[in-house]
């Protein structure tokens, strides 16, 4: 439970709306920590293809594990609205994975239904941050 | 294996591997190039009367690691060699010659057959050059030899025979051979191969048991192909081969006694070959026959055989073409060298001899293990890899010593099994290559069988991917290249290529099925059908990554699965196989590594992986300059990176860019971007990095940060300070165009407007004289809401179309409103336009933006050079060192692509000064407006000359000048005020390009000269109607004025003497050159602005009746109202009241007698003439003036009296009309009074001349009297009555003083009325009436009495004509009497209409008692 996590929401136009790192406490202060970032976005990017195709290969909403470079794996959930919620992660975590997205839909959604937030351009909420960072700590990383 | 081929197909295991290399130094790489894809375009021949096709493949390159796994994989081995080069000479010719001998021993262990391809010889192979020198005697011969083959003429006939005795198999090559029964011969051996294919297939199919008929098809087959074959290759071949096996059975037996050769000896050495000598070259060459060397291999002893081969191969196995572009028969003789090799092979498939021998056929790897080994009993030791899930028995044989002996009968059997499995699953491979796809499923499926109870996994998993790959070739079929072929990366959209391909292919198979064609295949047991060939493919990875010696192996089976399932239109299953790829853990050189990433890229790409490709691309890019890498290649990176860009959403074109909204991921676009900048700057080619930098600039702008923006900017100024940056687009090596990158957003253009000239500047449309007319709607109505003329699209007014016109040669302006959105200054230099239409040239202008501001407006100027319609597309710009051409149509925030305005011919330009000060032509009315401070002071009545200079500033003669006067005020005011002469100007044109005209303007000051106050006096007065006013003396009167006048002059302080201002424009319109001929002028406006100021001002004015009837006075109350004493001086009429020669009223007055003040204002020393006022001070003045006479009104005509020309009515009476009728109400009579009026007041202007001047100030000017608003009573005064009054008293006639008479006396009253003007006065009642002088109202009745008719009616009195009345008056009381002689129109109209004339002035008439003496003169005062 205590891997390193990078989730992002990517909207329509592959970019991302919502992006969010758990560290682990132990590697809080990586100096590797920017390198990593860059290539997380990388193979977020990378992986979206494989999100693409396996999203319509099911009815759930929950994909699992997309796609993989080396030692990172990407779960993907996708949304009604076909917005992509990506997870890398170093470590296998299903369930907990599963049940952070699903809140983190709802929160998303919530989030959306702001008469003044326009879909697909970023998520600037210090209430999203706050949800995500709980959900991390409850789920992911905690 | 260590070299992967990344381009490897499931098809590739029936093509026939053909190596086709450049030897020799002579023909260069391009060359070559074009010679090599020739040859590739052949890519399958069919197999002359069957129904199989033999494929090819082709390699440049190969390496022999490679082809030594072709005992593993057969499609992996080098069956043919292609060499190619270029010789001129002989000494040439040699060398290329060994090199392709050493060529051919490299590959010698699998090649059946080679050819050399010589460029630059002649068709006979002679030099091209000289024709016979030929230093090697064997190439001599070879020589001939290869003549006589093509050529075919008799006497190479010969020679061929004689080679035919030599050595019959020259001649094998039977394509060549113009030996007809040859032919024949092969054509009937290839019916008869068919036969046998088919026949051995029945075979098979029917029985399992394979051996014994295969057996008899052995049999047969060297039976029956033998005779036609005699000389064949492929015969050879096998026959060696069966040599080779060493059991000696019956076919072996068969074969000697065709053949007639029998080598005896050789057949004792086992796997040895009969061509082959020395025991050690028969090792190395393996089991396999070496076709090149054995070729010729027939009944004659090695050694001569040796020899022969020597002599004899050059000969048929070289083709000579003088030239690369003259080798037309290229690929046929390629076709046939194929055919060679197909028959070669189609004999290797058919020899089962080799079945009965036990021999195990191994993977390069296994044999290494072999070394040291019993062959025969031994199975080869597997070698157990880090898969630890198998169980290897071999390894626990060699292990455990003790267990071999136990195992041995049990190993022995699986090593049977073993030979038998590989044998098969070769065999599969050569039925595969030779075109019979469905005969190697089945050996493909026995191979399995057999393979998986020996539990040999490598040969099993090869054994799968065999048989998928059959599958695929009969489910799939392949078809032969068209001419055209279809670029499937055309087609956009999603996945579509693959599923279409899919579809052509299948539906190909189902229209096969349909047609019953090749129902055989479809139906042959085992073949793998869809998704079965991809489990399959699966499994046989799988038992691949056992092994860690075939990882390349494995690599190209999931390479080639993707491929098969691309083909299926499976993505995500191919992704899944490319993911397996990519976990593949292979020893590789960075070299190899970047190979397979850009490959795995590639194949994403073709599932529609674009942004998986990318990230491979990328990884191979980064791969390609690793760190560890000895000699990155920026190149190749740089080249990667560029491929990647795509799937990161990034366009090179600017233009895509502008329309989508935000796409992609910015931080990884950015990234990228960063990458391919950073890679061009390590390149080191300036223009790549500049472009990349701005396209960067550009495209990531809104997600830089300030710093990154200002880094990058300040690199980006560092290579453009040296070489600046175009806006070319720039062709890579890899020939991809990178587009120009401008930087629209630096600065940001918001706005565009374009700029009408400057209003002098403007050209105006001149106006036809029938333009006018035209314009006027032809339709009757003032308005109407239907525009039939206007065209219906016309309410959509088009913005990007100027409703204005710019003039050729004249400097136009558009205004760009710009921002700088950056986070440093920004400087913008080459600021200018891009035109079309018409030639431009564009007047560059530079700017320095602040950091983060704007707007700021910036004017770019430019030149029309020519007429016509002129289109603003954008403009262009440097900065940061990079030129920039800004398209409007690219720039979102302005809708219009382009600006289109009219440019006219040119016109000439006008300045115009003038000697008024600070008063020019200005180049709009705003700054008209600003300067209205610039005022000519002008105090009214003054007069100013304004010399106006018109100077050509332009290069076209101004050929015509209208002025026109526009101002705001009255015009009638305005043409008084200035006054000019046009002729003179007109006399001055045409001005000529640099010369000037003059003329000029009268500027009058032109002023009612009425103080303020005073006019509410008259005004009041000015309502009374001359009839209804009391009745008053000249001297009443004056009286009365001089009171109110008094009263106001308190006022005095207060009343401000404010200037009045008249703001007027001079318009001159000018026109010249070849914008006349187009009909436009230009407008030049000079302004004036008068302030007229008055000086010497009326108070108040009246009109006073003197004592004749002929004269008058105008009494006047002058205020000087300037800070500088005054002069008055009056003109030549002023008059003396006081002077008695006045009386008569005839004489002209002497000026400045009479002058005189009274009231308050002090009277002053008065010189004559001349009068003089102090500042600010009233005086009253007095000036008589003879009164107007009436003939002069008439002498105007009035435009009423030209419409009644023809009327009955005569003239003069019209005019009596009107003039009797001048004060009626109604419009007539009013028209005619007004006439009357200005009449009069002209004769003011002309005859009374009242000079005013200030020595101090130097200004003089004339008082108009005109102005003043005279009532209509006082302007009747000033009027002369048409009856001239004659009145005596008792003779004695009446000149305007009292008579005196006694009380009682007899007074007679002579009245007569002498009709002054040319138009005789109608009947009127002539009535003499008395009173009291000072009280009107009051009856007289009593006091006196009127003897005779006090009434009288008179007869129409002519032209100069008299009436005469005389009556008597006696007198009771005294006092002062006044006489009132009226004369009262008769008319038949209303009483109130009827005209009246008065006798004036009036007739006083003192009465004392007859005793009294007098006590009043006649101005009532008392004596």
């Amino acid at each position: 439970m205590s891997g390193s996590y990078y989730f992002v929401i990517v909207g329509h136009h592959d970019n991302p709306v919502y992006e969010m790192e758990y560290l682990p406490p132990s590697k809080a202060n990586d100096p590797k920590k920017d390198d990593h970032r860059h290539l997380n976005q990388f193979i977020a990017h990378a992986a979206l293809d494989l999100v693409d195709e396996q999203m319509w290969m099911t009815g759930n909403m929950y994909l699992k594990i997309v796609d993989k470079f080396n030692e990172w794996f990407v779960s993907a959930f996708v949304t009604a609205g076909r917005m992509r919620f990506l997870m890398l992660h170093d470590t296998k975590n299903e369930d907990g994975i599963r049940n952070f997205f699903q809140e983190m839909y709802e929160a998303y959604v919530k989030y959306a239904m702001n008469p003044f937030y326009e879909p697909n351009t970023p998520v600037k909420s210090a209430a999203m941050d706050k949800k995500a960072q709980t959900l991390g700590k409850k789920y992911l990383t905690g | 294996m260590s070299f992967p081929d990344y381009s490897q197909k499931a098809e590739d295991h029936q093509s026939i591997l053909i190596l086709v290399k450049l030897v020799g130094a002579e023909l260069k790489p391009k060359s070559f190039g074009r010679v090599y894809d020739r040859i590739s375009r052949v890519e399958c021949v069919h197999v002359p009367n069957q129904q199989r096709t033999v494929w090819m493949r082709y390699k440049s390159q190969y390496p022999i690691e490679n082809n030594e796994w072709g005992d593993f994989q057969a499609h992996r081995k080098v069956l043919g060699l292609l060499c190619i080069g270029k010789a001129r000479t002989t000494e040439e010719m040699e060398d290329i010659y060994q090199t392709y001998e050493d060529e051919k021993t490299a590959y010698s262990s699998t090649m059946y057959d080679s050819r050399l391809v010589v460029f630059g010889m002649n068709t006979d192979g002679s030099p091209s050059m000289q024709q016979s020198d030929p230093s090697d005697p064997t190439l001599l011969t070879s020589v001939g030899g290869e003549g006589s083959d093509k050529q075919g003429s008799t006497s190479t006939n010969t020679v061929a025979a004689e080679t035919k005795d030599a050595n019959s198999e020259s001649d094998k090559e039977n394509a060549h051979t113009p030996d007809g029964d040859l032919e024949i011969k092969s054509g009937e051996l290839e019916t008869k191969n068919g036969d046998l294919v088919t026949k051995a297939g029945e075979l098979e199919i029917k029985d399992g048991d394979l051996k014994t008929k295969n057996g008899d098809i052995q049999i047969k087959d060297p039976l029956r192909y033998e005779p036609e074959e005699t000389t064949a290759i492929s015969k050879i071949d096998s026959v060696s081969e069966k040599l080779v096996k060493s059991d000696i059975n019956s076919s072996e037996k068969t074969e000697e006694k065709k053949s007639g050769t029998v080598p005896g000896g050789q057949l004792a050495v086992k796997k040895g070959q009969p061509n082959s000598d020395s025991p050690l070259q028969q090792k190395k060459q393996g089991h396999l026959s070496p076709s090149g060397q054995s070729t010729p291999a027939s009944g004659s002893p090695s050694g001569s055989r040796r020899s022969s081969s020597r002599g004899k191969d050059p000969k048929s196995h070289i083709w000579f073409y003088a030239d690369i572009d003259k080798c037309p028969d290229l690929e046929e003789k390629v076709k046939e060298f194929v055919m060679t090799l197909f028959w070669v092979l189609e004999g290797k498939r058919l020899d089962r001899s080799f079945e009965k021998k036990m021999q195990l056929i191994s993977a390069p790897f296994e044999k290494k293990d072999m070394v040291g080994v019993d062959v025969e009993n031994k199975p080869i030791p597997q070698r157990a890899e880090s898969k630890k899930k198998l169980f290897f028995l071999e390894r626990a044989v060699s292990t455990d010593k003790s267990d071999l002996v136990a195992h041995m009968v049990d190993t022995q059997k699986v090593y049977r099994k073993r030979c038998q499995g590989r044998l098969r699953k070769h065999l599969g491979d050569l039925c595969l290559l030779a075109g019979v796809p469905g005969e190697a499923i089945l050996h493909y499926s026995t191979a399995l069988d057999i393979l998986k109870s020996a539990n040999d996994w490598l040969w099993l998993a090869a054994a799968y991917e065999g048989l998928c790959s059959a599958s695929v070739i009969i489910m799939y079929p392949r078809e032969e290249r068209q001419s055209f072929q279809r670029n499937y990366s055309w087609s956009t959209k999603r996945g579509s290529s693959m599923m279409q391909e899919a579809k052509q292919r299948s539906s190909a198979q189902q229209n096969r099925n349909q047609n019953g064609l090749d129902l055989a295949r479809v139906r042959i047991k085992n073949c793998l059908m869809g998704d079965d060939i991809i489990e399959k493919y699966k499994e046989a990875i799988m038992h691949y990554s056992k092994f860690k010696n075939v990882g390349i192996v494995e690599m190209e089976a999931s390479i080639k699965a993707c491929r098969v399932l691309i083909m299926q239109g499976k993505n995500l299953q191919a992704s899944e196989f490319l993911q397996n790829v990519v976990y593949i853990n292979l020893q590789m050189s960075e070299e190899e590594k970047v190979l397979r990433y850009s490959t795995l890229a590639t194949l994403y790409e073709q599932i529609n992986f674009h942004r998986k490709a990318a990230f491979f691309k990328r990884v191979a890019a980064m791969q390609s300059v690793a760190p560890t890498v000895p000699n990155p290649s920026w190149e190749r990176c740089h080249q990667l990176l560029m491929q990647s860009l795509k799937g990161y959403s990034i366009t090179l074109d600017y233009r895509e860019r502008v329309q989508g909204e935000a796409v992609g991921w910015p931080i990884v676009q950015s990234r990228v971007l960063h990458e391919v900048v950073y890679c061009a700057r390590k390149l080191g080619n300036v223009p790549l990095i500049i472009r990349h930098m701005t396209h960067l600039l550009h495209m990531m702008h809104h997600y830089l940060t300030p710093q990154e923006k200002r880094e990058l900017s300040n690199l980006l100024e560092t290579y453009t300070c040296h070489h600046e940056g175009l806006n070319q687009p720039i062709a890579l090596d890899s020939g991809q165009i990178l587009p120009a990158a401008p930087l629209l957003n630096l600065p940001q253009v918001r706005v565009m407007k374009l700029m009408n000239l400057p209003l002098h500047l403007r050209p105006v449309a001149i106006k036809s004289t029938l333009t006018p007319d035209r314009e006027q709607s032809p339709s009757p109505f003032i308005y109407s809401p239907l525009q039939f003329s206007a065209p219906m699209g016309r309410v959509r007014k088009d913005r990007s179309k100027m409703d204005f016109q710019w003039v050729m040669d004249d400097v136009c302006e558009v205004a760009l409103q710009v921002f700088n959105p950056m986070p440093y200054e920004l400087k913008v230099s080459n600021v200018a336009l891009l035109t079309d239409g018409v030639d431009f040239v564009s007047h560059p202008s530079s700017m320095s933006l602040q950091a983060n501001s704007g707007p700021y407006v910036v004017k770019v100027l430019g030149t029309p050079k020519g007429a016509g319609q002129l289109n603003i597309t954008g403009y262009t710009t440097t900065v940061l060192g990079v030129r920039n051409n800004c398209k409007l149509r690219d720039i979102p925030r302005i809708r219009e692509a382009q600006y289109t305005v009219e440019v006219i011919p040119p016109l000439p330009q006008l300045q115009v000064t003038t000697s008024v000060p600070r008063s020019r032509s200005y180049s709009n009315l705003d700054e008209i407006l600003k300067k209205e401070s610039a005022i000519l002071t002008v105090f009214a009545g003054e007069s100013f000359e304004c010399q106006v200079m018109l100077t050509n500033t332009g290069s076209y003669p101004i050929e015509v000048v209208e002025l026109a006067l526009d101002s705001k005020g009255k015009d009638k005011e305005m043409d008084e005020v200035f006054v000019w002469n046009m002729e003179s100007l007109q006399s001055q044109l045409p001005i000529a390009p640099g010369s000037h005209a003059c003329f000029t303007i009268f500027i009058h000051g032109v002023s009612n000269f009425i103080s303020k106050e005073s006019t509410v006096i008259d005004d009041k007065s000015a309502q009374l109607s001359p009839a209804r006013r009391p009745r008053s003396t000249g001297l009443s009167d004056l009286s009365t004025v001089a009171l109110k006048s008094s009263q106001s002059w308190n006022d005095l302080v207060l009343v401000d003497h404010s200037a009045k201002i008249i703001q007027a424009t001079f318009k001159f319109k000018y026109s010249g050159g070849p914008g006349l001929e187009r009909g436009f002028c230009r407008h030049c406006v000079v302004p004036m602005n008068i302030a007229i100021q008055p000086a010497v001002v009326m108070k108040a004015w009246d009109v006073v009746a003197r004592d004749t009837c002929d004269t008058c006075k105008l009494v006047l109350d002058v205020q000087n109202t300037t800070d500088h004493w005054a002069e008055l001086t009056t003109g030549d009429l002023a008059m003396s009241s006081d002077d008695p020669a006045l009386t008569s009223g005839k004489t002209p007055v002497t000026p400045g007698d009479l002058l005189m003040t009274f009231g308050d204002p002090p009277v002053t020393s008065v010189t004559p003439g001349a009068v003089t006022l102090a500042e600010k001070k009233t005086k009253r003045i007095w000036i008589p003036i003879r009164r107007c006479k009436i003939q002069e009104l008439y002498d105007i005509p009035l435009e009423n009296d030209n419409e009644d020309v023809e009327s009955s009515e005569p003239v003069h009476r019209r005019h009596r009309d009107s003039l009797s009728h001048h004060l009626h109400d109604n419009a007539e009579g009013s028209e005619v009074a007004e006439k009357i009026q200005e009449e009069c007041l002209k004769y003011l202007s002309e005859f009374v001349d009242i000079r005013w001047s200030i020595p101090h100030l130097q200004k003089s000017g004339k008082i108009a009297v005109d102005k003043l608003p005279w009532s209509d009573a006082q302007l009747e005064l000033v009027r002369e009555t048409p009856i001239h009054w004659d009145i005596s008293l008792n003779k004695r006639g009446y000149s305007g003083e009292a008579h005196q008479f006694n009380t009682g006396e007899l007074v007679q009253l002579d009245v007569s009325l002498t009709c002054r003007s040319d138009f005789p006065i109608p009947e009127c009642t002539l009535s003499v009436q008395c009173h009291r002088k000072y009280n009107p109202d009051l009856s007289c009745d009593r006091h006196v009495t009127i003897t005779g008719q006090s009434c009288k009616n008179t007869p129409e009195l002519g032209s100069g004509s008299t009436f005469r009345h005389t009556c008597h008056l006696t007198f009771y009381h005294t006092g002062q009497y006044v006489l009132d002689i009226t004369c009262t129109e008769l008319t038949s109209n209303v009483q109130e209409n009827a005209c009246t004339w008065t006798c004036s002035p009036e007739v006083s008439i003192d009465i004392t008692d007859s005793e009294s003496v007098l006590l009043f003169d006649s101005s009532g005062h008392v004596k």
